[in-house]
């Protein structure tokens, strides 16, 4: 972990310069500020009325102050206690705020009520009237106002990590450890805690500002610093009434607390993304979108000779150089067609490329993907000039897609109608004013009752969530349904009825199906063709019947074998 | 060895499990099967000891599952593996201290050396290679994963392991040498199985027992022979036909399963992590 972080962040550090800079900076100002006494010899605090609000120059770097004193000077000692004051600061509020927060979202129970209940009425209050209170009751100085301004930030990021933790606390290895009999304090320290580390870094950067403005409102206050000792929130106060005529009493300051803050967003970023062990990709190239389209926008042709989906010597390479997989080849030169009212069934395993085909039909490739060799044809139309716009048109008009998980591919907070109704708004398939009468028809085409549409898919089971997935598919008559493992977390008694409905769909509206699926009994249930493929190549391709009865390769002979239910457990004699 | 009595569960209002009562054997593999919903992962949270049933019993030998001490005393007893090997391996640890995990519970300290071999011998036994050892869970594929959810459950000694849907994430060749793997580690003397699925063509592969559930209760269970080739209750008859058959014709499997040929699609211990 330790290892992996520093090793990625030592790289993420050589790829983004901009990065690599922000931390020189803010490294060089904390230096400055702690070598302050040998940096400057000027006393940060010595009036000097004679040099009132001189700009700067040779003699004063940074100008002067109201009382003739050397901005510089100030910055750098001001900076020991803002920067010690606000460091010391956030590890307290996160100390507390993750022990509590994790204490309450992995315990729950009663010590979440009572953890919970603490924190709201601590949030009830403004935060600032409270740091003025308890600062104001153990009376002023750096201890007292980071006492204060500790007491007051903990609760909000409790009650986050507290929401963190429990999903954190369902996953299956904080199951698994607790069947494994791990100590609690190991399993909170080791799994929760660690994998909170990404919003726990994200969320100390951010408040480190919040803090420093803090520490000088109190300041300014005089329940902190106490004036003439210099701090950055209270350099900022001092310089703003005289902001127009001194403006450099403000800026230097500023730019201080600005560069930190700044330079501690960004880094937490930086480093959030390095304890994750993936490459984390950005969505993709925004610019290629808006370039000039090569040609005219594709409007499909209700009614074509070519097949609806057409894949000729179709490549796909891993492009991204930071992928550590960049140069790898996914397909290659793949060729497949599906026909108006023919279902081809695309059968391959894990990596077998079979998901990036069925995304590049819908033209949903993604970094670090990229398609770069063959063409991809949807109704005889070459596809390869079409941008993000053309694309968005087509997808779920004229290609419909139904995934793996009807869960979430599903908006928790709509109803089934709002769901199914979305698709409908998104084209100008169905006319406005037809699209309620198409609602209750999909919907009794899939099967479903028409009591479904004011329902919420958490009240559905899985079967009934698959077909409204396919009701959304299919609800603006698309000419292409891509199914890409539509049934596998669906059981077998479920499994069969989408497989039929699929099926029949297909048959009665003409629609050309491409079923993914790694199941060779489901791919014989409902596929008129079978495309096999393997590591990206087609390996094998004939009539379903056909293949399955002379598998002419032995990969294909290999997955029939594979197949559970051909051979027996012998049976001990007596249990 | 694990006696189940009377076992009842409800949420929300709904009962998800109803007056279930079973036995799992030493040696044993017993299948449990049903349709989603049907209560199967219930009852194995309430046997793991991460749901508290609301009536009935559960005991484990001499210990009481229920109370906080039985679990205890047998938790190193019963193991499990979960449906999704991805999920059930924490993201930012490495496959040693994955392993060591339970290691580090069960057998304490030890010289570094000893404590490697160990490691070794337990990716022997799910036929991982040792040089995973450095990897991390998303540089291996789901099926390593699922092997190395077994070693981990392996690694406490446990007398049952409980196999919640094991294959059903991995692919339909994957889940082949995955079951020749649990078999071969039970004809070594393994563990039993509580075997936890919806495809009866699992069942008739490992089995000996199994027990039908439907909304929560048992409607039939027997030897896998009696239940599946001759099966008593509707729902089973139901869950039966449903499954889909093999598109092909193939011989009656009369022959030993030691001698079934697993194909090796690729290579067992080369990883095809999705880029």
């Amino acid at each position: 972990m330790a290892d992996r972080f520093s090793r990625n962040l030592g790289a993420a550090l050589r790829r983004d310069p901009l990065g690599a800079v922000l931390l020189a900076l803010v490294g060089a100002l904390v230096l400055l500020c702690l070598l302050a006494p040998v940096v400057t010899r000027t006393d940060p605090t010595a009036t000097d009325f004679a040099r009132m609000l001189m700009p700067p120059s040779t003699g004063n770097w940074l100008g002067t102050d109201d009382f003739g004193r050397d901005v510089f000077a100030r910055l750098l000692f001001g900076g020991r206690t803002s920067l010690a004051v606000a460091a010391v600061a956030v590890v307290i509020v996160m100390g507390i705020g993750v022990v509590v927060g994790i204490a309450a979202g992995y315990f729950g129970g009663v010590v979440d009520l009572v953890l919970g209940k603490l924190i709201d009425v601590l949030l009830a209050f403004p935060r600032l009237v409270l740091a003025i209170a308890v600062a104001a009751l153990m009376g002023g100085g750096i201890t007292s106002l980071i006492v204060a301004i500790s007491a007051v930030a903990w609760p909000a990021y409790a009650r986050i990590l507290r929401a963190f933790t429990l999903q954190v606390a369902n996953e299956g290895y904080v199951q698994a450890a607790r069947t494994l009999g791990t100590p609690v304090w190991r399993i909170l320290g080791g799994h929760v805690a660690l994998n909170l580390i990404g919003p726990i870094l994200v969320l100390a950067m951010l408040d480190l500002g919040n803090l420093i403005l803090a520490i000088s409102a109190l300041s300014f206050l005089g329940l902190g610093v106490a004036p003439p000792a210099p701090e950055w929130g209270a350099m900022l106060n001092e310089g703003r009434a005289l902001m127009e005529i001194a403006p450099w009493m403000v800026v230097a300051p500023g730019m201080a607390i600005f560069l930190v803050v700044l330079s501690a967003n960004y880094f937490a970023d930086i480093a959030r993304d390095s304890t994750e062990g993936r490459a984390v990709h950005g969505p993709r190239d925004w610019i290629a979108w808006r370039r000039p389209r090569a040609a005219p926008a594709p409007p499909l042709p209700a009614a074509a000779t070519a097949p609806l989906l057409a894949f000729e010597g179709v490549t796909v390479d891993v492009v991204d150089p930071r992928s550590p997989y960049c140069g790898r080849r996914i397909l290659h030169g793949v060729g497949l067609s599906v026909g108006p009212r023919e279902c081809v069934g695309l059968i391959g395993e894990s990596g077998s490329g079979k998901s990036t085909l069925a995304m590049l039909a819908m033209g949903l490739t993604r970094p670090p993907l990229a398609l770069t060799g063959g063409t991809v044809r949807l109704s005889g139309r070459d596809t390869a000039a079409w941008r993000w716009d053309d694309w968005r048109r087509v997808r779920g008009c004229h290609v419909g897609l139904v995934n793996q998980d009807p869960l979430s591919a599903l908006n928790p907070v709509l109803t089934i109608g709002e769901q199914i109704g979305e698709a409908m708004a998104a084209h100008d398939a169905v006319p406005p004013d037809a699209r309620p009468a198409r609602l209750r028809e999909v919907v009794d085409e899939v099967g479903l009752p028409a009591s479904v549409v004011g329902r919420y898919p958490h009240e559905l089971s899985g079967g009934m969530r698959q077909r409204v997935v396919i009701a959304m598919a299919i609800v603006n008559r698309p000419a292409l349904l891509i199914a890409d493992e539509p049934t596998t977390a669906l059981d077998v008694s479920t499994q069969r009825r989408i497989l039929d409905l699929i099926r029949d769909l297909g048959q009665h509206y003409g629609l050309g199906v491409l079923f993914v699926s790694h199941d060779l009994r489901v791919i014989a249930r409902v596929a008129d063709r079978v495309v096999i493929l393997r590591e990206g190549r087609v390996v094998e391709t004939g009539a379903t019947a056909a293949v399955f009865a002379v598998p002419r390769e032995a990969y294909t002979r290999a997955l029939m074998a594979a197949i559970p239910g051909q051979h027996r457990q012998p049976q001990v004699a007596e249990v | 060895m694990l006696s189940v009595e009377g076992l009842s569960k409800r949420y929300h209002g709904h009962d998800a499990v109803r007056d279930v009562s079973f036995r799992v054997a030493p040696g044993e593999i017993v299948g449990l099967v049903g349709a989603s919903g049907s209560g199967k992962s219930t009852i194995a949270r309430c046997i793991l000891g991460l749901e508290r049933p609301d009536a009935g019993r559960v005991r484990y030998g001499d210990a009481d599952l229920v109370t906080r001490e039985g679990r205890r005393g047998a938790r190193r007893a019963i193991q499990v593996v979960f449906q999704d090997p991805r999920s059930s391996l924490n993201p930012r640890w490495t496959v040693r201290r994955i392993l060591s995990e339970p290691l580090e519970t069960w057998v304490g300290r030890e010289a570094a050396a000893a404590r490697t071999a160990r490691l070794h011998a337990l990716l022997g036994q799910v036929t991982l290679s040792t040089d995973l050892l450095a990897r991390y869970p998303h540089e291996l594929s789901t099926g390593q994963c699922q092997r190395l959810c077994v070693a981990r459950a392996l690694a406490c000694g446990p007398s049952l392991l409980v196999l919640d849907e094991p294959l059903s994430a991995l692919d339909v060749s994957v889940q082949a040498r995955m079951l020749a793997m649990l078999r071969a580690l039970h004809a070594a003397g393994g563990p039993s199985y509580l075997l936890i699925t919806h495809d009866f063509a699992v069942v008739r592969e490992i089995c000996h027992r199994v027990l039908v559930l439907d909304s929560g209760r048992i409607v039939e269970t027997g030897p896998v022979a009696q239940v599946l080739d001759r099966p008593s209750h509707a729902v089973t008859r139901a869950l039966l036909l449903d499954a889909l058959p093999l598109p092909f014709q193939t011989t009656p499997a009369a022959e030993p399963l030691s001698d079934h040929p697993v194909p090796n699609l690729h290579d067992a211990t080369a990883g095809a992590p999705s880029p």
